[in-house]
């Protein structure tokens, strides 16, 4: 992720954070929407059983949600989020009596090895099973697309690139990244809209 | 809802936005059920191309933590208690942004103050803090040799407190310097002497040119006397 990257994504949290401040608890919604899923991986390294490794991720938010005052935005708040969840996770591990991990999880680490294979266990089978044609449907939908619209999704989704990145990697102007993205975010919607409903 | 104003909400919940733009889209996506639903398909979107974890694709976790955080006690509710806890923050760096800016006042004060006792202690090494007040001025007509071989007007009896002082120039004009008078014409040194002062009394008159140069007295040899 590009330093460029960093800093809108700090300013988008940082309104975000600004309103739950002044009150518009719906706007924690949408930063618990937005980071639930690095968070309950990041919780799941540390916390082998699924279900608690849920509860402890719900748990840090619910943290992070009280002790939002101490939060000045010198770093962002995804960084912030992660050191909740960590010393949640290794709290609830002293609680357990367990033996805390050696060393501390780099989050990219946390994102790229997580087991997600436990973490599905903890889905009812009928969530299971609507998760799996969830994806079966999206990954359709992105084969069908047009090839512009493939790679601009995958490189940002996947990749987690900017529009910028993207841009310079397939030589065109950033808003026509941008009006890609949008675009093949829209076809795959339209496919998933049945399943959704 | 049209295309541009979706294409908008796709690049916020990729926070491609710009600052303004960022916080216009915040505005609206709070407002509208309908934005926050469209934002919710587009993170699950993203979560299903990264294969993310089931649990991941199930909105009841939020809805999970939502619940938990509207179960709180009213003193850690945001919209209630914790608000108050913010303004007594704001006030607090408010209080410390005025500090800065008195401090910063203080600091160019100091210096300012430094700047002009240097540049007044300057000034009074060259003499320029003297008033340039009217002072009379010798009558160039009254030069008369003394017996020390030094030739004085009126400006070598005057008090060196008056001698110190710069010569004024409004009350000197060139029409004011008299002749020399003809027992003086004779003598070389003399009329030297009378035409440097003439050109002195003129010039004198200007500020820009020799505004303190004074003639106390000069060696003549003895045979020139008149």
């Amino acid at each position: 992720m590009s330093k460029g990257h960093e800093n809108t994504a700090r300013s988008s949290d940082e309104e975000l954070i600004k309103r739950v401040k002044a009150g518009e608890r719906q706007a924690f919604d949408i930063l618990v929407g937005k980071y639930q899923s690095k968070i309950i991986t990041l919780v799941s390294r540390y916390v082998k059983d699924p279900h608690q490794a849920l509860d402890v991720s719900q748990e840090a938010f619910v943290k992070a949600y009280k002790g939002l005052a101490t939060f000045r935005g010198d770093s962002a708040f995804y960084t912030w989020l992660y050191r909740i969840a960590i010393n949640t996770a290794k709290n609830h591990l002293v609680a357990e009596g367990r033996r805390q991990p050696d060393s501390a999880i780099d989050v990219q680490d946390a994102e790229q090895y997580a087991d997600y294979h436990e973490l599905k266990d903890t889905a009812t089978p009928e969530s299971m099973l609507l998760s799996e044609e969830i994806k079966l449907t999206v990954s359709s939908a992105i084969k069908h697309l047009p090839e512009d619209l493939k790679i601009a999704i995958t490189l940002r989704e996947l990749e987690g690139l900017t529009y910028e990145a993207i841009a310079e990697a397939m030589d065109c102007p950033i808003g026509t990244v941008r009006s890609r993205i949008f675009r093949a975010r829209e076809a795959i919607g339209k496919v998933l809209a049945p399943l959704l409903n | 809802m049209g295309n541009s104003y979706q294409e908008r909400l796709s690049a916020w919940a990729d926070d491609e936005l710009g600052g303004f733009e960022t916080r216009r889209m915040t505005d609206e996506v709070l407002k509208s059920e309908a934005l926050r639903s469209r934002l919710k398909h587009y993170q699950l979107i993203g979560s299903a191309i990264r294969d993310e974890p089931a649990v991941a694709l199930d909105q009841s976790f939020s809805d999970r933590v939502m619940a938990e955080i509207a179960a709180l006690p009213e003193e850690e509710q945001w919209d209630l208690g914790m608000e108050t806890e913010v303004s007594a923050t704001d006030d607090s760096r408010r209080g410390v942004s005025w500090l800065k800016v008195l401090a910063g006042g203080a600091i160019a004060a100091s210096v300012a103050l430094i700047s002009l006792t240097v540049l007044k202690s300057i000034h009074s090494l060259s003499g320029v803090e003297q008033p340039l007040a009217p002072q009379p001025v010798a009558d160039v007509t009254d030069i008369k040799p003394l017996h020390d071989n030094t030739v004085a007007g009126t400006v070598a009896s005057m008090p060196p407190s008056d001698l110190a002082k710069p010569v004024s120039s409004p009350s000197i004009a060139p029409q004011a310097v008299k002749p020399i008078p003809p027992a003086m014409q004779g003598s070389a040194n003399a009329r030297l002497l009378g035409g440097y002062l003439a050109t002195h009394a003129e010039h004198a008159a200007r500020r820009t040119m020799l505004p303190r140069a004074r003639i106390m007295g000069f060696d003549i040899p003895v045979d020139e006397e008149p």
